[in-house]
């Protein structure tokens, strides 16, 4: 017998490649959720990874950083919050 | 009895001055006697004053009343003569005078009762004959109209010498009183001597008999007969109808002539034999208010009897039968009234002035009866009704005019939520079914009352008891993603989805209820309306049936579950699902239905998705060796949906191993993708999706669409690389599910399934072979001698095997659905030994009680479900079960 697999329709889910624990220390919720601002995860939601290890929602991040009392800082480590940028 | 004594005095003066004394001495039975047997003591004053029926019986009439009677074919007549006879004979007075009554009256009796044989038992026969004719009731049949034929001759007889020789010897202003007397004399007479307990019953079957003729009852009855003769007799044109279907037909001045003129033959003459039968009635006294009661008792009965039979189940829309019963109460029924009460009126208005007895108010009176019978009738079909809606219309219409008083208002819904409780509202019912009737209640009930007061009080138990069943949120929402246009298969309530689209506009403006203060037509709710009774402005059905629920939450869910299935499914386009949450976000707003939002957007970006991994794919150069040496030239092709997992429900899937090459398809898809999107990877969930697999054998082949793990076990029995191509791929199911790391539950159903498509055989238990060559009908045969262990697979037709497959799938599907609920439980463990270990040993009852108390977000399973789970930890050893029946932790 002769078996082809013309065609697979798979099912995937996808999540971000960060091994930290999962929540936004921002907004408490998960990376794969949105933050709650935004209505759609993944690309309208993006993560920033920091140079210190920890992650956040975006759009959480931009919010603190704007504000005067932030000065810049990572909100979990208070050092510099500065991302990592592409691939790196 | 006494008081007519004297009365008889005169009557025999009277009588003795008409007839010779002879005819009067000569005593045949008497015809009360013969009628009532049971009368033991009959008077020689009773005897005496029919005298003149009997004489005129002797004379006239040789043969007994029962056989004019009219009982024309019973075999026993002669026998029941003779009965009678005898009957008579023993229970006869003889006629010794009053004078011997007047000589003993001073005696205690007995000397009186001898004398007139009183004493003496019945003969044998004689017992026989009183027993014959007391057990056996004489004929009714036209029994009273020849009474009062019989009676009127009396009547002539008794007055016609009075009128023809002594009323003109008596002075003028006296002979019209003299002639009252005799007849009040002949009526009294007359009514002594008939127990009206037993002329009433005969009355009123004589006048229900033509009454029913008269009104036009009987022809409405065997309607469907009387259709069929009239096709027959087609040249008899009855124009004159009282159906209401005959009515319905007819043009608006047809109708009104309808009833008033070319009265049926046969409707006529039982008119004028029933007035003539009731003018006699009236001559010799046995009209007036008495016969007035029965009548109006007959036509009580006839008007409840001509409703139900004209208008059951006439349902049309627009309705006229309240008009149609008007007319006909005006002309038929009114008209046969007039006529009957202006022959037996009473006494009292005995100069008969010739106005009506029937006044105009009367008439009306009737009508509104009629139609409160009416509305009565559509009460006890309001079901019916409601199920046949929106055919029906036309019978709420009826009912329109009914529900006007608060107390008819309540029988309607007492009567209607009775009938739900016993046709509905039962374990026997579907969901789907009640939900379809419960969408007609809402719009038939909005018609009727478009204030929704009676709604909302029959709504409440069929919301109550709709509330209870699990599956309600499912059919709803399976109801409002079914597509509308396909044909109903009765098991999805595609109504609803047509709802949705229909009133989603009215939804929009006016919800603010009793906190517009701008709304100038406020008016209070009306006065039988509940205290927490809402007003809702528009008949929404899908709104009513999503307040069922206390939050949407639970309708949400549900939703998400629903689409997550529909989703997942191989189609070219999710159109309706996206139509349907549009509309549904009209309704409970964006955020609550957002993550059915995610998902219909994970699909859709999913499809942009395949179509730029693959143009990667090929554009840039894939490592050459790899595409060569696993890609076969027909490649596979592969289509993945990718999901964000926080949006969609929890899937139950099972984990397996995917052929070496779709793996491998997997991973540069996985690159693809990690390429396309920054720092994101890839899950495969390998039980879920469709593969479409070509399957070549020596003498059939197959293409068709299958479940992953289907595909993955046929695949396994490949058989271009290893195997003996002569020789067919046989694998057991363990061997499948070591290789595979599936479970031998979804191996096994997986084979069962090729099975049914005639791919594989299972020549031993768990043991499948590829069936290559395609036996015939005679070979299959054959094999089932030749190979006895093999027959029972192969005898199996297909249905039997794909109901085999259907049901390990199920049984496979139900397996990962247990391993999912006790790896929830397990969670639930900690806090039982924590319990346990801090309280000591508890009792079932109080462990769900503390967990309900305890898990946040409730404890979700039944009494059932934690014993079993418990029973398992005790038989691992892990808890006993001490006195009382409490866990104990085992140290």
């Amino acid at each position: 017998m002769k078996v082809t697999l013309k065609e697979w329709n798979a099912i995937a889910t996808w999540h971000w490649d960060i091994p930290e624990d999962e929540v936004c220390g921002i907004c408490r919720v998960q990376f794969d959720g949105t933050c709650p601002t935004c209505k759609f995860p993944g690309d309208e939601c993006a993560l920033l990874v920091g140079t210190c290890g920890h992650s956040f929602h975006m759009h959480c991040l931009l919010t603190w950083i704007n504000q005067e009392s932030s000065k810049g800082l990572c909100p979990m480590c208070r050092q510099k919050f500065e991302w990592k940028q592409g691939n790196e | 009895m006494l008081s007519t004594v004297p009365l008889n005095v005169g009557r025999r003066r009277v009588f003795g001055s008409v007839f010779s004394p002879a005819s009067l001495e000569a005593p045949t039975k008497s015809k009360s006697n013969s009628e009532h047997e049971t009368d033991r003591t009959p008077t020689s004053s009773f005897h005496s004053s029919t005298g003149s029926t009997s004489t005129f019986k002797a004379d006239s009439l040789p043969t007994s009343f029962a056989t004019v009677g009219g009982s024309t074919d019973s075999p026993n007549e002669e026998t029941l003569e003779q009965a009678r006879l005898a009957a008579s004979e023993f229970l006869s007075v003889p006629n010794l005078g009053f004078q011997l009554l007047y000589d003993y009256r001073n005696t205690d009796g007995s000397e009186v009762l001898k004398q007139w044989n009183r004493l003496s038992p019945p003969s044998k026969e004689t017992a026989e004959a009183l027993e014959c004719l007391l057990l056996r009731s004489p004929e009714k049949q036209g029994l009273l109209r020849t009474i009062v034929n019989c009676l009127q001759l009396a009547r002539r007889i008794y007055l016609a010498p009075v009128v023809r020789y002594l009323l003109p010897l008596i002075p003028t202003p006296h002979q019209a009183g003299f002639l009252a007397q005799l007849q009040r004399a002949f009526h009294t007479v007359v009514s002594y001597s008939l127990p009206w307990q037993q002329i009433s019953p005969l009355l009123t079957s004589e006048i229900t008999r033509d009454a029913t003729t008269i009104l036009g009852i009987d022809t409405l009855d065997g309607d469907s007969d009387m259709e069929k003769m009239s096709i027959d007799e087609m040249e008899v044109d009855r124009a004159y109808s009282v159906s209401y279907k005959d009515w319905r037909r007819e043009t608006t001045e047809g109708r009104a002539h309808m009833m008033d003129e070319g009265e049926d033959h046969r409707v006529a003459i039982s008119r004028d034999r029933l007035l003539a039968f009731l003018n006699g009635l009236q001559l010799v006294g046995l009209g007036a208010e008495k016969a007035q009661k029965v009548f109006a008792r007959v036509m009580n009965v006839m008007m409840s009897d001509f409703i139900s039979a004209a208008y059951t189940g006439q349902w049309d829309a627009p309705t006229s039968a309240p008009h149609h019963l008007r007319q006909w109460i005006e002309n038929v029924f009114a008209r046969l009234a007039v006529q009957v009460l202006a022959i037996i009126h009473s006494e009292q208005s005995g100069t008969h002035s010739g106005a009506l007895d029937v006044s105009f108010r009367d008439v009306e009176k009737w009508q509104e009866v009629g139609i409160a019978r009416l509305g009565a009738l559509r009460v006890s079909e309001l079901f019916d009704v409601v199920v046949e809606w929106p055919a029906s219309s036309g019978a709420v219409e009826d009912l329109r005019h009914f529900t006007t008083h608060t107390t008819s208002r309540t029988h309607v819904t007492q009567s209607f939520i009775n009938m739900l409780q016993q046709r509905l509202l039962h374990p026997g019912a579907s969901t789907v079914e009640i939900l379809q009737v419960y969408i007609s209640i809402i719009r038939a009930f909005h018609l009727l009352d478009p204030k929704g007061v009676l709604l909302d009080r029959i709504a409440r138990p069929i919301r109550r008891y709709l509330r209870d069943r699990d599956d309600t949120v499912k059919v709803i929402v399976g109801g409002l993603l079914a597509d509308s246009t396909a044909p109903n298969t009765g098991d999805t309530l595609a109504e609803l989805s047509t709802e949705l689209t229909k009133v989603h506009q009215h939804s929009m403006r006016g919800n603010k209820g009793e906190l517009d203060f701008d709304d100038l037509n406020w008016v209070p709710d009306p006065v039988d309306a509940a205290p927490d009774y809402r007003k809702s402005k528009s008949a929404d059905v899908i709104d009513s049936l999503v307040s069922l629920f206390d939050s949407k939450e639970t309708f949400v869910k549900e939703m998400q579950t629903l689409l997550a299935d529909r989703l997942i499914q191989n189609r070219k386009n999710y159109d309706q699902e996206i139509t349907v949450l549009e509309l549904l976000k009209v309704r409970f707003g964006d955020s609550a239905l957002q993550a059915c939002e995610v998902m219909l957007r994970d699909i859709s970006d999913s499809r942009r998705l395949n179509i730029s991994v693959q143009k990667q794919s090929h554009t840039k150069p894939r490592s050459a060796a790899m595409a060569n040496r696993l890609v076969p030239p027909d490649s596979t092709d592969l289509h993945a949906k990718i999901l964000s997992r926080f949006f969609w429900p929890e899937i139950q899937e099972q984990e397996f191993k995917v052929p070496k090459e779709i793996a491998k398809l997997q991973e540069s898809y996985a690159t693809g993708f990690e390429a396309l999107k920054a720092s994101r990877k890839l899950n495969w969930r390998n039980g879920l999706g469709q593969v479409t697999v070509e399957l070549e054998l020596e003498n059939h082949s197959f293409t068709g669409e299958v479940t992953t793990w289907q595909a993955t076990v046929i695949y396994a029995f490949n058989s271009d690389t290893d195997t003996d191509p002569n020789e067919p791929a046989t694998k057991s199911v363990t061997e499948l599910s070591d290789t595979l790391s599936m479970t031998p539950a979804l191996v096994r159903s997986a084979c069962l399934f090729w099975v049914s498509k005639r791919i594989l055989t299972e020549p031993h238990r768990d043991t499948f072979r590829v069936l290559e060559i395609l036996p015939s009908e005679h070979e299959a045969h054959g094999s089932i001698i030749a190979g006895p262990e093999g027959a029972e697979d192969e005898d199996d037709d297909d249905a039997n095997a794909a109901a085999a497959a259907e049901a390990a799938a199920a049984a496979a599907a139900k397996e990962s659905a247990e391993a999912a609920a006790m790896e929830k439980m397990n969670l639930h463990w900690q806090f039982i030994v924590g319990m346990l270990t801090n309280q000591g040993p508890m009792p079932l009852q109080n462990i769900v009680m503390m967990l309900k108390i305890v898990v946040p977000g409730g404890f979700p399973f039944s009494n059932e479900e934690l014993r079993e789970f418990l029973g398992g930890m005790v038989s691992k050893g892990k808890l006993e079960v001490v006195s009382g029946g409490s866990y104990k932790i085992v140290h």
